[in-house]
């Protein structure tokens, strides 16, 4: 029932995002001011890879883009247009997309820009798949009532969580005495055994209880997805002390995981009533290789459809990020931050049109497939 | 039904206390200075002053702010670490100590080295002795440079360069110099206690950061704001009537698109008006917000690119009328927020066509229409009177689920077209690091978002009878 696709879209947007990944991997070898390939007098030099300089080529293979995104040309500072004159030496290389304020090429911006969106999309979808998973299978698996725990098993987890959170809130402090804190943990870890090995022999603490998951997970997913996103983003992100791209990309990932979960989470409580699943649990399988051999591989579809709609939306937090400037360092280049530059300077039209074009091709893309594969799904 | 509603209420006041803890304590982790930055609002010149003045400034100030509370109802730290932390000011000392405290686990020395150095810099700031005052500006050095290596080596070099016993000073002076060296170069040895790591419980009193927070919250005193002495409720109540005003445009605009748009693709499935509003719509959904914006600014609101591309007036409604009322106020900034208004819905309803035209695909085949028809009443009633209500459902999930992003304001539009909205509220205060605001935002916001869906829960009842909530 949705808005069907015609062949040549599905086709275009697998060809967009091929080319975004191709541009993403071979980013320094398509826009860089080093030679990818140069010979001289001592021989054949990769400069891209080993950052050697090539002064006197007997031959020389020059990348795309003849800039490195970083690079700044004094001579065409102050948004030089496409089409305009610009000031170039012999030999050198028209700005073929124009500059920006400081006069950094905006042709090698996009293509390493498109490497940072990509980076973006694939490592925050890493993170939501692995929380999204997780929560999303055991959720709907074990459902209100399959899973039940004695009260000495949760006692022991809690202590468990509670040495974690220590430990990871004070790693600061913790590094460079690496022998005392290996020690402090073995005794927490004896302590905790020997806690668990009391309760054992307490009569009220071998009673079992049922652990209501799907319960507890799915109002985590409401809360988590009814806060806005753009808003808790902005928050969390500036509490981060350290301006970097890697922040960003785990509290994207640490953001989209609901939508991934709740999408799995629905297609495993249909999983759930299969014959095939009731035929595992019937002849004592265990429930984690139930969940991971045999209902993983059937929620594949619906999560490359998360997934593909997750990618886009988490390209469009990052660029938007960059574009207010909020949360990355200030050298960094993305699609936002290059169109940020237009609003400095109107009359900047191709730092409006291109980078905008790009995020829109990226996104588009995505969105097609994901609704492609949600159809074939369907018609399933 | 009651008892549904009445234990999801119930349901939402734990999850509030815990947004708010968690908010409030990642929020003091931020870096920054509240202090200065209050001192900076207040424009108190504290650099002439001497440094007994500025401390005691100071320390009015971090007590007013309510600072020197610890900061919640516990802690819980590795056993070598003090718990009275929270009691170091000012905070870039408090930082240094910290530093410290993770290369050497010795917080004694650490408290000694301090002391000492205080004592010195109180008995003889402000000196004329040229040979002092190098060696106290040293020393300032030393007990601003983070990391403990590096200090050291300063503390040496100082040792080694400057001879002590003979510049002209008080003996006091001297001695306390001396010792302060003596004690810094003592024998660097670390803490050998085994127990040094085990976490350790600390019980704070009642009397702490986040209880006062908390009480001052609960009557919506949310304090004042750190950029510019202003009470946060006011700045927020102001910039939610900006919001608020192009929101609700925004908001109607796009409902109207999408019941209309969507009714129409439904209708004539496949045809021509179905493949050009449904294709168009999906190619408006993938373009970024803040494109849409940066293009409609750049080509729509100057006369950079022609004449006859000016429609809209020019961007920003800033804050040049501060003396009207807020009906004047509107009439003034109302053309300014015709264009984002419009951009926001159509972003919007790019979306909301599409659910309105799947679900009303699937309700035009029931059973319902078909009898509508077969008993040959007009296509306009069968429409607006019987497809119509039973498309409101997701349409109204959609909305609601919606609202409180909406009132957040997009904070890319607003930083755009410069509105002093919610979402430029939020930007400035998380570039300033204003965390009073920031933290009434999250906590009105989460308010709202919980309400908002408690009533959503209970609006499905009202429109579909068929939903029936069980008290399980």
């Amino acid at each position: 029932m949705k808005t069907k696709h015609s062949k040549i879209s599905v086709n275009l947007s697998i060809m967009i995002l091929i080319l975004f990944a191709m541009v993403a991997i071979f980013a320094p070898f398509l826009a860089n001011d080093k030679a990818i390939l140069c010979k001289d007098a001592d021989g054949l030099h990769f400069p891209v890879v080993s950052g050697q300089k090539c002064e006197h080529p007997e031959f020389s293979l020059q990348p795309f883009v003849k800039y490195h995104y970083s690079g700044i040309d004094p001579q065409n500072a102050a948004f030089i247009s496409p089409l305009a004159d610009q000031q170039l030496q012999p030999g050198q290389q028209r700005h073929f997309l124009g500059t920006d304020r400081i006069g950094r090429d905006v042709a090698a911006g996009l293509i390493h820009a498109s490497r940072v969106a990509i980076l973006t999309g694939t490592g925050s979808m890493i993170i939501a798949l692995l929380i999204g998973l997780l929560i999303g299978l055991t959720g709907a698996y074990f459902g209100n009532d399959q899973l039940s725990i004695t009260r000495r098993s949760a006692v022991t987890g809690l202590l468990f969580i509670f040495l974690g959170t220590f430990l990871a809130y004070y790693r600061k402090y913790f590094s460079g005495n690496f022998g005392q804190v290996l020690f402090t943990l073995l005794i927490f870890m004896m302590g905790i055994v020997l806690i668990d090995d009391v309760l054992k022999r307490l009569k009220p603490l071998r009673k079992r209880f049922k652990l209501p998951l799907d319960i507890m997970f799915s109002s985590f997913i409401e809360i988590f997805q009814s806060l806005p996103a753009s808003f808790l983003v902005l928050v969390l992100v500036s509490l981060f002390t350290k301006a970097s791209l890697y922040n960003v990309i785990l509290i994207i990932g640490f953001l989209r995981w609901p939508s991934i979960a709740r999408f799995i989470r629905a297609e495993m409580l249909k999983i759930k009533e299969q014959r095939y699943i009731e035929a595992a649990r019937a002849i004592g399988m265990s429930d984690l290789r139930i969940i991971f051999r045999h209902a993983l591989p059937a929620v594949i579809t619906p999560v490359i459809v998360a997934v593909a709609f997750g990618f886009s939306s988490s390209i469009l937090l990052e660029s938007a990020l960059s574009f207010l400037g909020i949360g990355l360092p200030a050298d960094h280049v993305s699609f936002g931050s290059l169109l940020s530059e237009a609003r400095k300077n109107y009359e900047a039209w191709w730092l409006v049109v291109f980078p905008g074009f790009a995020i829109f091709c990226l996104v588009f893309a995505m969105n097609t497939l994901g609704d492609h594969v949600s159809r074939l799904m369907e018609r399933k | 039904m009651t008892s549904f509603v009445l234990k999801k209420a119930l349901l939402i006041i734990p999850s509030l206390v815990a947004l708010s803890v968690i908010v409030f304590l990642l929020s003091k982790t931020a870096p920054g200075d509240q202090v200065q930055m209050f001192l900076a609002v207040r424009g108190s010149q504290t650099d002439r002053l001497s440094y007994q003045q500025q401390q005691k400034v100071y320390s009015e100030v971090y007590e007013e702010l309510g600072l020197n509370k610890p900061l919640f109802y516990f802690s819980i730290t590795p056993a070598y670490f003090p718990d009275t932390l929270y009691k170091v000011i000012p905070a870039s000392k408090k930082n240094v100590m910290k530093a410290w405290l993770r290369q050497k686990q010795d917080w004694n020395w650490i408290q000694l080295v301090f002391d000492n150095q205080e004592a010195l810099i109180e008995t003889a700031d402000f000196t004329n002795d040229p040979e002092l005052s190098f060696i106290l500006t040293q020393i300032k050095t030393i007990h601003a440079t983070a990391d403990l290596k590096e200090a050291r080596q300063l503390a040496i070099d100082l040792k080694n360069t400057s001879e002590i016993d003979t510049i002209d000073v008080p003996q006091k002076t001297r001695e306390l110099l001396s010792n302060y060296l003596n004690n810094f170069l003592q024998n660097q040895k670390k803490s050998q206690r085994i127990t040094a790591f085990f976490p350790v419980f600390h019980w704070q009193s009642l009397n702490n950061q986040y209880h006062q927070w908390l009480n001052k919250a609960i009557r919506l005193d949310f304090g004042i704001s750190l950029t510019d002495g202003q009470p946060v409720n006011k700045k927020i109540s102001t910039a939610l009537i900006w919001t608020m005003s192009y929101v609700i445009i925004a908001y109607l605009l796009s409902l109207f698109l999408a019941i209309s748009l969507g009714l129409n693709t439904a209708y004539y499935q496949n045809k021509w008006q179905d493949k050009l509003i449904s294709t168009s719509s999906f190619v408006l959904y993938a373009v970024p917000l803040f494109w849409l914006g940066t293009l409609a600014i750049v080509f729509l609101t100057t006369d950079t690119y022609g004449k006859w591309l000016h429609i809209f007036p020019d961007i920003g409604v800033g804050s040049a009328y501060e003396s009207m009322n807020w009906i004047e106020k509107l009439g003034e900034g109302l053309p300014h927020l015709i264009l984002p208004a419009l951009l926001l819905s159509m972003h919007g309803a790019a979306s909301a066509i599409r659910l309105v035209r799947n679900t009303a695909i699937v309700e035009l085949k029931a059973d319902y229409i078909v009898t509508a028809r077969a008993k040959g009443i007009s296509e306009n009633r069968m429409v607006f009177r019987h497809l119509l209500p039973n498309t409101l459902l997701p349409i109204t999930t959609a909305l609601i689920g919606g609202f409180p992003g909406a009132l957040a304001g997009s904070v890319v539009i607003e930083v755009i077209f410069n509105i002093p909205g919610m979402g430029r509220l939020l930007f400035d205060s998380i570039r300033q690091m204003d965390w009073p605001v920031v933290f009434a935002m999250v906590m009105l916001l989460g308010v709202l978002t919980f309400i908002i869906y408690l009533l959503g829960d209970i609006l499905y009842a009202r429109i579909n009878p068929k939903i029936k909530y069980q008290s399980a």
